[in-house]
């Protein structure tokens, strides 16, 4: 070490002296600020190469080798989400995972904190981020959690009582009573998208149920993995073997028949009064197309010159312009292929602005709709940012870990990052306004408003909209 | 330097990032080998003008983040004026002399980079991640700005950026459940003329009082070079890096020397009881502050300790009792807040639907009773220690955190690597110091506050004794001046 430091500081005071001379230099004449840097083009970037392998029961097994630290990180993506569960079992799913922690056949939950604890990591059924030297003693404990769950009755007993009060908390924050019903008039209270645990649902799930849905879906079938980080693949492979290598065949493949979505209706505000709030909870978004749609790449890029981005016209209209909000964004919420998608926005307003942020949103749609064209920075700022900021969503073992994990949970095949820059660099601006035309319309969108209706309503009323007054599931609501 | 002695140089960096282990991290569990924690590379130096640099090459990703911390804070605010370090935070992203109003993000943004920035009690900082052949325009954006801020600021961008500020004031605190539990904890832990009793997002009308003068008297006293350090790390050359803040950065005249506030640690003579009502809560919650101490006590380790020892995991003393035993509580989360000059440790409660404040409150006294009475374990103090080292590891992966990680340590420890030493000693807190910290910090004087859904006073624990009830009187309105978050 010493020696190291010693070699370092000498370097150092060297490139000090070295520096020193154009430093003189530039003092000579005043320096002109506006003379800026002129940004290189993007340098080339080698994407992560990801390794597929399978193990003997049939998981596949994505690696990907990164040794910029000692670092690990591992992902496992389960096809037992809550669209498998039935209606009125609501909550099962979320249930299931947070019991699997609960103990092992062989393990109590206290001995897996200590196990825990020993590492210096926590491990999830999800997955773990951790040094190099503990993965396979982590990748056991998870195995452990995944395969061998013990579903205790006293544990199942404490975590319905606190997933009800957990329920309780969630209905006072605006932003998850903003997306429930948003889910809820544009899909349909009773569609899958819309279905949230309720304290009926869940005071009725049982011991059975969960052990029912764990034999069911965590099978071998259901499950792949993603290793990333200080390892080789076949190290890689090894240690995974042995851990998931032994998960038991059986059970269902899970298959998601999930009902279409109405369609499209006359644009319609919904307002849930949140008395006392002093500001307004607003999306505006409708349904999209699946994942696997031709449209992918201008519709993202589309979407970062309206709502992607800080710099991108909605956040420059509601909060540059107009500082009717800290911030506004829209986005595309992906499901897993073939399902739709949504295409919205979100935005918390001064209440006293809720009708002019809707109004002037509306604007925004039909501006990038046509009535405003993309224009060519436009097109380029959105396509560079895509494309030149690759490196930066590679940058980290978590990241790489985290976005291959994204596309497997997505059913998209694990080359989609290769040919992504070709992708986005061949767009046009005429394709943007297209996919925009094709898919946002503000004639045909929700706008959930959840705020102090005795504030917002009358300017609500003013917009020639109409206004539909519900409550928390999207039923109307009288007067 | 030649060719041969850069990539030489180079090596020996990789070789010290990877491998040297200076700060070993002792076993928490029972039988792990000690822990090897990276030390990162760094070239350290001052400009002439007084500004520090921090240099950290690291070739393995090409991406280089760039962070500048003004030593500056809410703590710097002069009364009637809280809110204004953050609210000063906001003008610094409207553009300066070379930078149009509203360029600033589509700059950063169109190079495939990210940005932000922060405030707290105790500084400023200014950050951008951009792909490493990028870096020079970071560096002078960040110059331009420090050069000619007050080129470009005007009254209509200032009562924009108000607007903004107040609206990210009403989301983060007004429009919450019980938001301003910590502004209210804060007013009653610090005497009111302390800088660490008010909110750094600052009150509406001292927000509204904000004026033109008051953002150039602010930006000549304190975004000076000598108040500034700027960490860069990444796939950067440290002698093209060295030219470039040269270039950029040297020519700016020092400013002058920064007087800084005397702010203390605080001790309260007696318990305060406060109630706060909200009529969008559906549950009760409680959480109970004692003054502490700050970043300058050694300290704060045991104090860091002592909350692991209580709400760590399952097995930890608070934990097990008011979630898994009496089943009292969904949730409890104990933690030691450290700021620059002072600090509070906080229990935070959220119970169970029907179960009492009262009770909890009792069992919360009875576990600390017991901490401090009883011995403690060498196992439950341990614990938490392996967390510290795979995370101090692993939370090294970004860019930007190296870069933070090494400005943070310069600002407040003088020492950029003083995230290993301060490893070390948090390692080498001991039961005894745990157990010390507990009876000289967790006394009687304290804040307890208890937060009911409006008109449930029959909720707030020992509704008997006196109490003050600080529910804000408008819903919009805070009540009293205390502290948030930027």
């Amino acid at each position: 070490m010493s020696t190291l430091t010693r070699a370092r500081r000498t370097l150092a005071a060297a490139a000090l002296l070295a520096a020193a001379l154009p430093a003189v230099d530039a003092h000579a004449q005043p320096l002109d600020r506006s003379r800026r840097p002129t940004p290189p083009p993007a340098a080339p970037f080698r994407l992560p190469a990801v390794e597929m392998r399978r193990l003997s029961n049939g998981i596949p097994v994505a690696v990907i080798q990164n040794h910029q630290l000692p670092v690990v990180s591992v992902r496992a993506v389960i096809d037992a989400g809550p669209l498998l569960e039935p209606a009125e079992k609501a909550g099962l799913a979320q249930l299931v995972n947070t019991m699997l922690s609960e103990g092992t056949t062989t393990r109590s939950a206290d001995q897996l904190a200590e196990a825990f604890a020993d590492l210096g990591n926590q491990v999830t059924p999800q997955g773990f981020t951790t040094i190099t030297r503990n993965l396979d003693r982590s990748l056991e404990l998870m195995g452990d959690l995944l395969m061998h769950p013990a579903f205790p009755e006293a544990a199942l007993t404490r975590t319905k009582a606190n997933t009800v009060a957990q329920l309780r908390r969630l209905r006072e924050q605006p932003s998850f009573l903003a997306d429930h019903l948003f889910n809820s008039v544009l899909f349909g209270a009773a569609h899958p998208y819309a279905r949230v645990a309720s304290e009926q649902t869940v005071g009725g799930i049982t011991r059975g149920d969960l052990v029912a849905y764990h034999s069911d879906w965590f099978r071998p079938q259901n499950v792949k993995l993603v290793v990333v980080g200080d390892v080789t693949p076949d190290a890689a492979v090894r240690s995974v073997e042995r851990v998931f290598g032994a998960w038991a065949a059986g059970g269902k493949t899970a298959r998601y028949d999930v009902p279409a979505p109405r369609p499209a209706a006359a644009t319609t505000i919904y307002l849930l009064d949140r008395p006392n709030s002093p500001q307004s909870t607003v999306l505006v978004g409708q349904a999209g197309p699946s994942r696997d749609t031709p449209d992918y790449y201008a519709l993202e890029t589309m979407n970062t010159v309206f709502g992607g981005l800080s710099g991108s016209r909605l956040n420059g209209n509601l909060r540059e312009k107009h500082a009717f909000t800290y911030g506004a964004f829209a986005g595309l919420q992906w499901r897993r292929v073939p399902q739709v998608s949504t295409i919205r926005g979100q935005s918390d307003v001064v209440a006293a602005k809720t009708d002019s942020a809707i109004a002037e949103w509306i604007g925004e749609l039909r501006g990038i709709r046509g009535e405003q064209p993309v224009t060519p920075a436009e097109l380029d700022f959105a396509k560079t940012n895509r494309t030149a900021g690759l490196p930066l969503r590679f940058e980290t073992v978590t990241q790489v870990a985290q976005e291959v994990a994204n596309l497997l949970a997505s059913a998209v095949p694990v080359d989609f990052w290769n040919g992504y820059a070709q992708n986005i660099g061949r767009l046009t601006g005429p394709e943007l306004s297209a996919v925009a035309t094709k898919y946002l319309d503000p004639q045909q969108s929700v706008i959930v408003v959840v705020g102090d209706r005795r504030v917002i309503e009358p300017g609500l009323r003013a917009l020639n909209l109409p206004v539909q007054v519900v409550d928390e599931n999207g039923s109307p609501v009288a007067g | 330097m030649t060719r041969t002695a850069r990539l030489a140089h180079r090596a020996l960096l990789a070789a010290s990032l990877l491998y040297a282990g200076a700060a070993q991290a002792q076993p928490g569990g029972r039988s792990s080998p000690a822990i090897d924690v990276p030390t990162l590379p760094l070239v350290r130096y001052t400009l002439p003008n007084g500004m520090t640099a921090l240099l950290s090459e690291d070739h393995s990703a090409p991406v280089a983040a760039v962070t500048v911390w003004y030593h500056v804070g809410s703590k710097n605010e002069k009364p009637g004026r809280t809110g204004f370090a953050h609210l000063f935070e906001h003008m610094m992203f409207e553009g300066s002399q070379n930078v149009q109003t509203g360029e600033h993000r589509r700059l950063i943004q169109s190079l495939g980079g990210t940005f932000n920035g922060s405030t707290n009690e105790d500084r400023t900082n200014y950050y951008e991640t951009v792909p490493s052949n990028q870096l020079e325009t970071a560096i002078w954006m960040e110059a331009d700005r420090m050069a000619t801020l007050l080129t470009r600021v005007n009254q209509e961008r200032l009562d924009a950026e108000r607007e903004i500020v107040k609206n990210e004031r009403r989301l983060r605190v007004d429009n919450q459940p019980f938001g301003v539990a910590d502004e209210a904890t804060s007013a009653a832990l610090f005497p009111s003329t302390h800088p660490y009793s008010w909110p750094v997002i600052g009150s509406m009308a001292d927000l509204s009082a904000a004026s033109l003068d008051d953002v150039k008297d602010f930006f000549r006293t304190y975004y000076s070079p000598n108040n500034a350090t700027i960490s860069i790390s990444g796939d950067i050359d440290i002698d093209r890096t060295k030219a470039m803040l040269d270039r950029w950065f040297g020519p700016i005249p020092r400013g002058p020397a920064i007087e800084r506030p005397r702010v203390p640690a605080t001790t309260l003579a007696a318990e305060k009881r406060l109630v706060l009502e909200d009529s969008r809560a559906r549950l009760p919650q409680i959480q109970i502050s004692w003054p502490t101490v700050g970043n300058d006590s050694p300290d704060r380790f045991a104090l860091d300790a002592l909350s692991s020892v209580l709400t760590l995991d399952r097995t930890s003393r608070l934990r097990k009792v008011l979630v898994y035993d009496r089943q009292l509580a969904t949730n409890v989360f104990a933690f030691n807040n450290t700021s620059e000059n002072a600090g509070y440790f906080q229990v935070f409660v959220a119970p169970r639907p029907n179960a009492s404040l009262t009770e909890i409150e009792n069992v919360i006294d009875s576990v600390l009773a017991a901490v401090k009475t009883e011995p403690l374990s060498q196992a439950e103090v341990q614990r938490v220690k392996n967390y510290a080292a795979v995370s101090t590891v692993t939370g090294l992966q970004s860019r930007i955190a190296r870069a933070e990680q090494l400005a943070s340590g310069m600002v407040f420890d003088g020492d950029p690597l003083s995230y290993r030493s301060d490893l070390q000693r948090a390692q080498g807190v001991t039961p005894a110091d745990v157990q010390r910290v507990a009876r000289r910090y967790l006394g009687a004087g304290r804040v307890v506050l208890s937060m009911v859904p409006a008109g449930k006073l029959d909720q707030v624990s020992k509704p008997t004794l006196p109490f003050t009830n600080v529910t804000p009187a408008a819903p919009a309105a805070p009540a009293t001046p205390a502290r948030g978050t930027n």
